[in-house]
């Protein structure tokens, strides 16, 4: 039996570690309660035990959700996955450390969960299978984006958010759960057909999980390399149209998702108001600085008043997304005031649309940094370089 | 080949460049000479595609600058530019700082390891070539920069100042041996800036003097010699160019006269 949970259960002394956290916490809050003769409760007359020992439940679950995805995938773990590329290893044979995909060892840590969660009377006990299958698919879906599966991202991240959306609803909720699961599982297979997998639209774009001794494509290389090199950080891809769109339009979906959680129209409309408020000015002053951060004007303003170059067409390009970003955000808050529209639905859709225009329209940042008509600067380039002379 | 092209560039109200145009050949060592705030590291920027021009373009072997992403990128590949002040990373090895280069040029790894350990070694490195950069003095510094450059293995260099920052005599043997043979041998095409015009006549093909923004003179040392009518080294050329006013300061100095 040991040797059968240890597939996939986390090593013997943190679940005994954790055991013995809950069963402390639980003794003491017990003790309290027999020597003031009755229970504990919080402001809003609700047992303070059940809360810590339900909160303490839904942690472990989280943590188990977070090893499940990330401990056993290669992708969590360079030097394994490096080793496994050196192997004959395919995907149709199980992984060596361990399966990421879900195991009946994964159920009978559910049960476990939802018993202990109910026995201390907490109805959230219910919750637990979709709190582990949401957070599960989630995590693992991040890891499509960097594995060649991205498709199947996107697919989970919707479920996922179609799983807050129903949450008040029980049945219906476990239902989008157990989908975002099958989309995480299709996914994990195509992630893994891939394997050894290379570096990837995220990996290109942001720069995560750099790789030790290589300082390519980074600010670290310093002047002039960092930006004239014919590689640099943004040289090789942009975000395509079609991860800016459903990047866009996912984020819409969550923000919607997670308002119509709030019980009041009223919580929803500030929560919502404040929002977009922030969208909208965040996201354009955003793009700004990812565009002329390191590129700056070919004359400085003085000289533009001075000479009558008003607008230099080349360099002011990348100012019309982000004026049409907020013009558009604010139009279409301005329309929706006056057709009386639920801010609940329209308020998430103008969220996406402000933010699939910073992210979508052009010119890419490839196009801007090697055709437009800029002055290409040492500034902001990471800290850890010297100036030679 | 380098063509600039009715090059103008102000940054300001001032104009830096007046309508520049130059022409440098393949397999041509070229030294921009000029006094200081004149614009030669502004012309270098403009060959290296550091800025893009108010007027005019820079084209390398008919490819002209920032025209469109793919060319732009090729270009990048084949011509190096370094600044009279670069930023090296410090925590880096100069071993490791090279071997980055190169590989951001797509440089064989093999021919490139190989050329590293000749740098270092050519330019006293080999002991320090695995120590971190925040280091080295500041000649060795200058040295680690030039050797970043050479070791892209690019046919156009583009060098700011190469000479100064601390470069012991050494360096500077070892600095001029290799970029005169890079231009004889390989065929490549080094164009530099340099305030000693001793350097400057014992390696220049071709020499341009910029003064106020626009190119005074552009020939070979023999030529800027028939323009002057002068057969004295590249200073007294210079001196009559340039400066022809700082001889009479001088004469009045020392004669103890107030002009």
């Amino acid at each position: 039996m040991i040797r059968w949970l240890r597939l996939s259960w986390p090593p013997w002394g943190w679940v005994a570690l954790f055991a013995v956290a809950y069963g402390g916490a639980l003794g003491l809050l017990l003790w309290l309660e027999a020597r003031i003769g009755g229970p504990l409760v919080d402001d809003a007359g609700r047992p303070l035990r059940t809360r810590l020992t339900g909160g303490m439940l839904m942690a472990g679950t989280a943590f188990y959700s977070f090893w499940r995805a990330f401990v056993f995938h290669p992708r969590g773990r360079p030097s394994y996955a490096a080793w496994l590329a050196a192997t004959p290893w395919t995907s149709k044979k199980p992984l060596p450390l361990g399966p990421v995909h879900l195991v009946p060892q994964d159920i009978l840590f559910v049960g476990t969960i939802v018993a202990l969660t109910w026995l201390s009377g907490d109805e959230w006990a219910l919750f637990v299978p979709q709190v582990l299958l949401a957070l599960y698919a989630g995590l693992l879906g991040i890891t499509f984006f960097t594995t060649g599966a991205w498709p199947w991202g996107y697919a989970v991240a919707f479920a996922v958010g179609l799983t807050v959306r129903l949450w008040p609803f029980l049945p219906a909720s476990l239902s989008a759960a157990l989908l975002a699961y099958g989309f995480a599982y299709l996914g994990l297979r195509q992630a893994l057909a891939r394997f050894p997998w290379n570096e990837t639209w995220i990996d290109e774009q942001f720069g995560l999980w750099p790789k030790k001794n290589n300082i390519r494509a980074s600010g670290a290389i310093g002047w002039p390399y960092a930006r004239l090199a014919p590689k640099f950080p943004g040289s090789e891809t942009g975000i395509a149209l079609h991860h800016a769109l459903l990047l866009s339009a996912l984020i819409g979906w969550v923000v919607y998702a997670c308002l119509a959680l709030a019980p009041k129209p009223a919580d929803q409309d500030e929560t919502s108001r404040l929002l977009l408020s922030f969208v909208l000015t965040i996201a354009p002053v955003a793009r700004c600085f990812v565009y002329c951060n390191g590129y700056l004007p070919p004359i400085s303003f003085l000289g533009r008043l001075a000479t009558f170059r008003w607008i230099i067409p080349g360099y002011d390009q990348i100012f019309v997304a982000p004026l049409l970003a907020f013009l558009v955000g604010a139009a279409l808050e301005g329309a929706r005031m006056l057709l009386g529209i639920d801010p609940l639905y329209a308020r998430p859709v103008n969220i996406a649309v402000i933010l699939a225009i910073c992210l979508g329209m052009g010119p890419t940042l490839k196009t801007w940094r090697l055709t437009g008509e800029h002055r290409i600067a040492i500034t902001t380039l990471r800290t850890e370089t010297v100036r030679v002379g | 080949m380098i063509e600039l092209i009715d090059v103008t560039q102000h940054y300001g109200i001032r104009p830096v460049l007046k309508r520049i145009n130059l022409r440098i050949e393949r397999g041509e060592l070229t030294v921009i000479v000029g006094p200081n705030g004149m614009g030669k590291s502004t012309l270098l920027a403009v060959m290296a595609g550091v800025l893009q021009p108010q007027h005019g373009h820079a084209a390398i072997d008919g490819v002209r600058r920032r025209q469109s992403t793919d060319d732009e990128l090729a270009l990048r590949r084949s011509v190096v530019y370094l600044p009279d002040q670069p930023w090296l990373p410090a925590m880096r090895t100069g071993r490791e700082f090279l071997l980055s280069v190169g590989r951001l040029y797509d440089v064989d790894d093999g021919r490139l390891m190989d050329h590293v350990d000749r740098l270092l070694s050519l330019f006293d490195l080999a002991d320090q070539g695995d120590s971190p950069i925040r280091s080295y003095s500041a000649g060795q510094q200058k040295k680690i920069a030039l050797c970043s450059a050479l070791a892209t293995e690019a046919p156009v260099l583009l060098l700011d100042e190469p000479f100064s920052g601390g470069l012991d005599p050494a360096g500077i043997l070892a600095l001029k041996r290799v970029l005169q043979r890079k231009v004889k041998d390989q065929q490549g095409t080094v164009v530099l800036t340099s305030p000693v015009p001793e350097i400057v006549e014992e390696i220049a093909d071709r020499i341009v003097i910029l003064q106020h923004g626009e190119v005074l003179a552009a020939d070979t040392l023999d030529g800027l010699r028939r323009l002057t009518g002068l057969d004295g080294s590249l200073g007294a050329i210079l001196e009559r160019l340039l400066h022809p006013e700082t001889a009479q300061k001088l004469k009045d100095y020392f004669e103890g006269q107030s002009s």
